[in-house]
C-alpha cells in the first residue's frame, strides 16, 4: 500500500475533514477496495478519530474493506429490473461463480456485488460490470457474459 | 473568451450565436443518456462519425450526442435534424446507410423506423410517435436537440434568459420568491412541500451565509428522471440554483450552493461538471455574476450508495463528511441545516422548472395540470409495460392514459395488476383504481404517494406479496439503523413477509403485520422509517386475497415465489430438444435426444433457467 | 425561563432543556434506554415517546430530544402512548429476549414476551449507542463506534481489533443499560475490548486508580500535577489533612 497515494488524495481537499467521503472514494478508486492501512493514514493526515473512518467506510455501500477481484459484477436489484427478474440473474451469477454476494472468486477474477438502480430501469435486468452495461440479462446471457470474460482475462 | 460581465454581453453573444446557427444544417442527433449507452450508442457514435468523415462531409453533417430522449424502449435511438427522421434499435453497421442516405440524400431507411404495434404503422418523425404525442415535454423537451456538454446550445435556446431577464427587469428577489410561490411549484423529491414557501422561511432566517442544495441522489430504485434532466440538460439545473441563490440570499447574506448526486450515475457527473466548468467560464457562477453583485458557485458531492442520504438532514450530514444519520427535525433545516446555517434543498426536476415557469409566465404554467398540483411531472415508467422510458406529462392525467396511451399498454398481452409509485415509500395502486388522476393529493389518498417520480408497472406474473418482501428488503439494509422502531420493526416486518412467501405464514400474521406498521410509521425518527410500511400496507390493502392464498393455501397465484410453485414439462409439447437439461444447474433434467424430458422435482431449485430456455414453451409453472 | 403542561401540570424549564430531562426533574416517570444525563441525547430506543400539542395540533415524539417550548401541552401517558411503547419493547426485546435488564423493562412496561423472531445476533447490545457517546462526548476516548447499518449496525472497535485509543476507564461498561460490555479485572491487570491495561495502584494503600492511559487522559484534560495521580481520594484527603495539621497546630493535634 502506497501511502503517498492516500497523502496525494488527501492534498487534493486540502486535508478537509469534511470531505472524507470523497477521499474514501478516491482511495477505493486507485486502490479498488479501502485498504486498513489507507484508513488509518487518513484518520492522521485528517487529524480525526479512527472510528469515524471506519464508521464512514462501513455505512455507505459503495465501500468494500476487502480486496476486490478483476470484473466486479455489479448486479441491479432495483425495483425496475426485480420485476423483471433480477433475483433469478442473481442467483444464477452465485452458482455460476460460487460465490455469495460481497465476495471475490478464489483466482481473483469476478467479485459479486448488488446495487440498488443505475439509471438504466428501461433495460432490466441490468447487470454494470466495472464501465460496461448488460442489459435485459437472463440466466443463459449470465453464463455467456462470464466466459467471454474468463477468455478476456486469459488473453 | 472572457467571462460575460453584464447581461448585454450574454444577449449579444446569444443574439451572434443564433444568427451563425444554420438552421437547415444535418446534425444526427444520437441519444446518449445511461440507457442508450448501455444498448451501445458509443460503438455507435463512433461508427457515425468515422463514416462521416469517409464520406467527407463533415462540413455538412454533423454527429452530436444528447441527453436521454425518453423512449428507452428504442434504445440506441437516433433522430437525424432537420427533418426529425426516427431510427430506433440502430447498430453501428447502420451507420455509413444514415450517413450517406439520409443525412446526405434525403432518403428515409424503412426498416430502422418504429412500428407502432397498435396500428402497424411506420413512424418517420420523431413528433409522430404515439409514445411522445401525449406528453407534455416542458422540460424533456430540448433533449433531441441539444449537446448537454455545450452551454452553446443551451444559450443559443435562450438559456440563462430567465436570470438575465431578471436582471434587466430588477426583478427583486422577493418577487421572485412571489412568483414561485404564485406558480404553485411544488417539491418534486418526494414530500411536495410548496417551493415559494420555503424558498421564503429560509430567505428570512438569519445566518451569514445561506446554502443552496440541489438533491440529485434520486435513492427510489427504478427511478432515473433527475439522472435523465442532469445528463440532458444540466444548465437547467444550474440556472435553477443561481435564481434561487438570488431570492433566498440576496443581498443580505452570503450564498453558496452543493450538488448531492448519487455515485451510481458516473455520466450525469461528467456531464454536471462540464457544464459547471462551462458556466463558470462564461461567468455565469462566480464572483458577482453579469455584474449583479450576486457570487454564487456550485459545489459537487457524490453519495456513497445510501438510500437515507436523500433525505434531507441525512444528506447534509453526508456533505459535512459525516454517515448518513438523520436527525430529529424539530429544528428545520430552513432554519438551522448545513453547518447549522439556512439550509434550502430542492429536487433536481424542482431546480429545472424554475427557469421553464420564469420563461413561460406564472399564469401560462398554472393552466397546466390540477387545481394543488401545478406543471407537469416526470415519470420513468418501467417494468412490464411497452413503451418504457421517460415521460413527461402534465400532472392530473390518468394512470391509465400513462400506462396505456403513452406506454402502449403492457407486455406480451399480459393483464395489467399494478402500478408501484413513490419507491420504497410509496405503495401500489391495483387495476380498479386505473382511472386515478395522477397528482400529490390523489396519490396520497390511495396510500401511494408522488414520490419523486418512479412508476413501475406490475402483470399477472408479479407477486404482490413478493413486492413487499422486496421493499422490506430493501429498506431493512437502507435504514441508517439509528432508531429502534426502524431499524428493528422493518427487519421483523421483513421476516413475517419473507415467512410467507416460503409458505411458512401463519394465521394472525396479517394483523400482526398492521400492528408493526402502525410503531414504525408513529415511533421512527424520518421519513425512511414513517413511510416504510407503505409498500406493505398497501399491498395488504389491494390484495388482501394474495396474502391469503399464499397464507391458507401456500400458493403464489403469480407463480413467482419460488418455495410455493414447480416447473413440469408438458410431455406433448416437449420435442427432446435437450436445450433444458444442458442449461439445468443442478441436473434435475433428464431425457434422450428427441424424446420427452423429466424435471426430477427433489433437484429442482427453481431457478426457472429450462423455462427461459425451452423454445416450444413446453415447461409449465404451477 | 419557559413554561408549559406536562399531564396538565404547569412546569417551569430553561430554554435548551429537552422535554425529558423537564418531565424526570418533576418527577414524571417516562421509560428510557438509550438516555444519559451527562451525554447528548440520541433518540435511538424511541420508549420515551410523549404526545405533544402545539398550535392545536397533536402528535407523538420522543420526549428525549424535543425542546421544551412555550406553551406547548405534553401528554406523559394514555392508551395510544403505552400500546406504541409496548410495542416497542417488543421490537427491543427480540434483540435479547433473555437478558435481565431488558426483561425488567419489559415488566415494568406490561410485556410478557415478544411475539417476533428474534434477532440474529442476540448478544444484548440494544443499540443505544450510549458507551459510544460516553467514551467520544464525556472521556474523549473515541475508542468504539457503529460499523455498518441498517439491521447489520452493530458496535465495534475499528477493524473489531484491540482499540489503540482506549483508555480503559470502563464508562461505557458502567453506562450501559443491558450490561453487556463485558470487562475483567484482576488485581494487576483490566481488559476490555480485547485490550489488557496494567493498573496503577496508590502509592500510599495500593488500591487500585486507574489505567496509566486513563490516568494520563485526565491529567491532560484537568492539567493537574501528575503527582496528583500517585495517590487515590482517600489516602490524598489524609494526607492533605496531615499537612494542613502541621502547618496549623504545628504538628500537634489539639
Ligand atoms: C428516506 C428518504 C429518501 C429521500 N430521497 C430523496 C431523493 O433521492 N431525492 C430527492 O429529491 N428527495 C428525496 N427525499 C426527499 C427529501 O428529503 C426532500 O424532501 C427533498 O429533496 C426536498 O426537495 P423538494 O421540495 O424539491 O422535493 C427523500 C426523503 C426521505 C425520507
Ligand atoms: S432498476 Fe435496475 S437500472 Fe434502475
Ligand atoms: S430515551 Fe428518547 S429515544 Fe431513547
Amino acid at each position: 500500500m502506497e501511502l503517498e497515494m492516500v497523502d496525494r488524495i488527501v492534498d487534493r481537499y486540502d486535508a478537509r475533514s469534511s470531505a472524507l467521503l470523497a477521499i474514501l472514494q478516491d482511495i477505493q478508486q486507485e486502490a479498488n477496495y479501502l485498504p486498513q492501512a489507507a484508513l488509518r493514514q487518513v484518520a492522521r493526515r485528517l487529524d480525526i478519530p479512527l472510528t469515524r473512518v471506519v464508521r464512514m467506510a462501513t455505512f455507505y455501500a459503495a465501500f468494500s474493506l476487502k480486496p476486490r477481484g478483476r470484473f466486479v459484477c455489479n448486479v441491479c436489484l432495483g425495483t425496475a429490473c426485480h420485476v423483471r427478474g433480477a433475483g433469478r440473474v442473481l442467483d444464477q451469477f452465485q452458482r455460476t461463480l460460487g460465490i455469495g454476494v460481497g465476495e471475490t472468486t478464489d483466482d481473483g477474477l469476478f467479485t459479486l456485488q448488488t446495487v440498488n438502480c443505475v439509471g438504466a430501469c428501461a433495460l432490466g435486468p441490468v447487470v454494470v460490470v466495472g464501465e460496461q452495461y448488460h442489459r435485459e440479462m437472463n440466466n443463459r446471457k449470465v453464463d455467456r457474459m462470464l466466459k467471454s470474460y474468463r477468455k478476456q482475462a486469459g488473453e | 473568451m472572457a467571462p460575460f460581465s453584464s447581461t448585454a454581453e450574454l444577449h449579444a453573444y446569444q443574439q451572434a450565436l443564433v444568427e451563425r446557427r444554420d438552421p437547415d444544417r444535418t446534425v444526427i442527433a444520437v441519444c446518449y443518456g445511461t440507457g442508450c449507452k448501455a444498448s451501445g450508442a458509443t460503438e455507435l457514435i463512433d461508427a457515425l462519425k468515422k463514416a462521416v468523415q469517409e464520406a467527407g462531409c463533415s462540413d455538412r453533417v454533423s454527429v452530436m450526442p444528447t441527453g436521454c430522449h425518453g423512449f428507452c424502449e428504442g434504445a440506441p435511438l437516433v433522430v437525424v435534424h432537420p427533418r426529425r427522421i426516427l431510427y430506433t434499435k440502430v447498430k453501428p453497421r447502420h451507420a455509413a446507410d444514415i450517413v450517406n442516405k439520409t443525412a446526405l440524400a434525403g432518403e428515409v431507411i424503412e426498416p430502422l423506423l418504429f412500428v407502432d404495434p397498435d396500428t402497424g404503422n411506420k413512424v418517420v418523425h420523431e413528433g409522430e410517435l404515439p409514445f411522445y404525442a401525449h406528453q407534455h415535454r416542458l422540460l424533456l423537451g430540448r433533449h433531441s436537440t441539444t449537446n448537454p456538454e455545450e452551454i452553446d446550445d443551451y444559450l443559443a435556446n435562450g438559456g440563462y434568459g430567465a436570470w438575465a431577464r431578471i436582471l434587466d427587469e430588477q426583478i427583486a428577489p422577493e418577487a421572485i420568491i412571489e412568483l414561485i410561490k404564485k406558480s404553485g411549484l411544488r417539491g418534486r423529491g418526494g414530500g411536495g412541500f410548496p417551493a415559494g414557501r420555503k424558498w421564503d422561511s429560509c430567505r428570512n432566517a438569519p445566518g451569514e451565509v445561506h446554502y443552496v442544495i440541489c438533491n440529485a441522489d434520486e435513492g427510489d430504485p427504478g427511478a432515473f428522471m433527475d439522472e435523465s434532466v442532469l445528463e440532458g440538460n444540466p444548465h437547467s439545473v444550474i440556472e435553477g440554483m443561481i435564481i434561487g441563490a438570488y431570492a433566498i440570499g440576496f443581498p443580505h447574506s452570503r450564498t453558496e450552493g452543493y450538488v448531492y448526486i448519487r455515485h451510481e450515475y458516473p455520466l450525469a457527473r461528467h456531464r454536471l461538471a462540464i457544464a459547471l466548468d462551462q458556466a463558470r467560464e462564461k461567468g455565469l457562477l462566480g464572483d458577482n455574476i453579469l455584474g449583479s453583485g450576486l457570487s454564487f458557485d456550485i459545489t459537487v458531492n457524490r453519495g456513497g450508495g445510501a438510500f437515507v442520504c436523500g433525505e434531507s438532514t441525512a444528506l447534509m450530514a453526508s456533505i459535512e463528511g459525516f454517515p448518513g444519520e438523520p436527525r430529529a427535525k424539530h429544528i428545520h433545516t430552513v432554519v438551522s441545516g448545513l453547518y447549522g446555517m439556512p439550509t434550502n434543498l430542492n429536487n433536481v426536476e424542482t431546480w429545472a422548472n424554475v427557469p421553464v415557469i420564469l420563461n413561460m409566465g406564472v399564469q401560462a404554467y398554472r393552466a397546466i395540470g390540477t387545481e394543488h398540483s401545478k406543471g407537469t411531472k416526470i415519470f420513468s415508467l418501467v417494468g412490464k409495460v411497452n413503451n418504457t422510458g421517460l415521460v413527461e406529462v402534465p400532472m392530473g392525467m390518468t394512470l391509465k392514459d400513462i400506462i396505456f396511451q403513452v406506454g402502449g399498454g403492457i407486455r406480451n398481452g399480459k393483464r395489467f395488476k399494478a402500478v408501484q409509485t413513490g419507491g420504497p415509500s410509496g405503495g401500489c395502486i391495483p387495476a380498479s383504481l386505473i382511472d386515478l388522476p395522477v397528482d400529490f393529493d390523489r396519490l396520497d389518498e390511495v396510500g401511494s404517494m408522488m414520490g419523486s417520480g418512479g412508476m413501475i408497472v406490475m402483470d399477472e406474473t408479479t407477486c404482490m406479496v413478493e413486492v413487499a418482501r422486496y421493499f422490506l428488503n430493501f429498506l431493512r439494509s437502507e435504514s441508517c439503523g439509528k432508531c429502534s422502531t426502524c431499524r428493528e420493526g422493518i427487519a421483523r416486518m421483513y421476516d413475517i413477509v419473507e415467512g410467507i412467501t416460503r409458505g411458512e405464514g401463519k394465521p394472525g400474521d396479517v394483523e400482526l403485520l398492521e400492528e408493526l406498521a402502525e410503531v414504525v410509521r408513529e415511533a421512527s425518527l424520518c421519513a425512511l422509517g414513517t413511510t416504510a410500511p407503505n409498500p406493505v400496507l398497501s399491498t395488504i390493502r389491494y390484495f388482501a386475497e394474495e396474502y391469503r392464498a399464499h397464507i391458507e393455501e401456500k400458493r403464489c397465484p403469480a407463480k413467482q415465489c419460488k418455495a410455493l410453485i414447480t416447473y413440469r414439462i408438458i410431455e406433448d409439447r416437449c420435442t427432446g430438444c435437450t436445450a433444458c437439461a444442458k442449461i439445468c444447474p443442478t441436473d434435475a433434467i433428464t431425457g434422450v435426444k428427441d424424446q420427452v424430458h423429466l424435471i426430477h422435482q427433489e433437484k429442482c431449485i427453481q431457478c426457472g433457467s429450462c423455462y427461459e430456455v425451452c423454445p416450444v414453451d413446453a415447461i409449465s409453472v404451477e | 425561563m419557559l413554561t408549559f403542561t406536562i399531564d396538565g401540570q404547569t412546569v417551569q424549564a430553561e430554554e435548551g432543556q429537552n422535554l425529558l430531562e423537564v418531565a424526570l426533574a418533576h418527577g414524571f416517570d417516562i421509560p428510557t434506554l438509550c438516555y444519559h444525563p451527562s451525554v447528548s441525547a440520541y433518540g435511538a430506543c424511541r420508549l420515551c415517546l410523549v404526545e405533544v400539542t402545539q398550535r392545536g395540533r397533536s402528535r407523538i415524539t420522543t420526549s428525549c430530544n424535543y425542546p421544551a417550548l412555550p406553551g406547548i401541552s405534553v401528554v406523559t401517558r394514555n392508551d395510544r402512548i403505552d400500546r406504541l411503547r409496548r410495542l416497542v419493547m417488543e421490537l427491543i426485546l427480540c434483540r435479547d429476549p433473555g437478558n435481565p435488564q431488558l426483561q425488567a423493562m419489559a415488566d415494568r412496561l406490561g410485556v410478557d414476551r415478544t411475539r417476533l423472531r428474534f434477532a440474529s445476533r442476540q448478544d444484548g447490545c440494544i443499540l443505544c449507542g450510549l458507551c459510544e457517546r460516553i467514551c467520544r462526548e464525556s472521556i474523549g476516548a473515541d475508542a468504539i463506534s457503529f460499523v455498518g447499518r441498517g439491521h447489520e449496525r452493530r458496535l465495534a472497535t475499528p477493524f473489531d481489533e484491540p482499540s489503540e485509543s482506549c483508555v480503559g476507564c470502563l464508562a461505557c461498561a458502567m453506562v450501559c443499560p443491558t450490561q453487556v460490555i463485558e470487562f475483567t479485572q484482576d488485581a494487576d491487570t483490566r481488559t476490555i475490548w480485547k485490550r489488557t491495561f496494567t493498573l496503577v495502584k496508590c502509592k500510599e494503600c495500593g488500591a487500585v486508580l486507574g489505567t496509566p492511559e486513563e490516568l494520563a487522559l485526565f491529567q491532560r484534560k484537568t492539567g493537574l500535577d501528575a503527582s496528583y495521580f500517585d495517590t487515590c481520594d482517600a489516602c490524598r484527603k489524609k494526607q492533605t489533612a496531615t499537612a494542613f495539621a502541621a502547618v496549623t497546630w504545628g504538628g500537634q493535634r489539639p
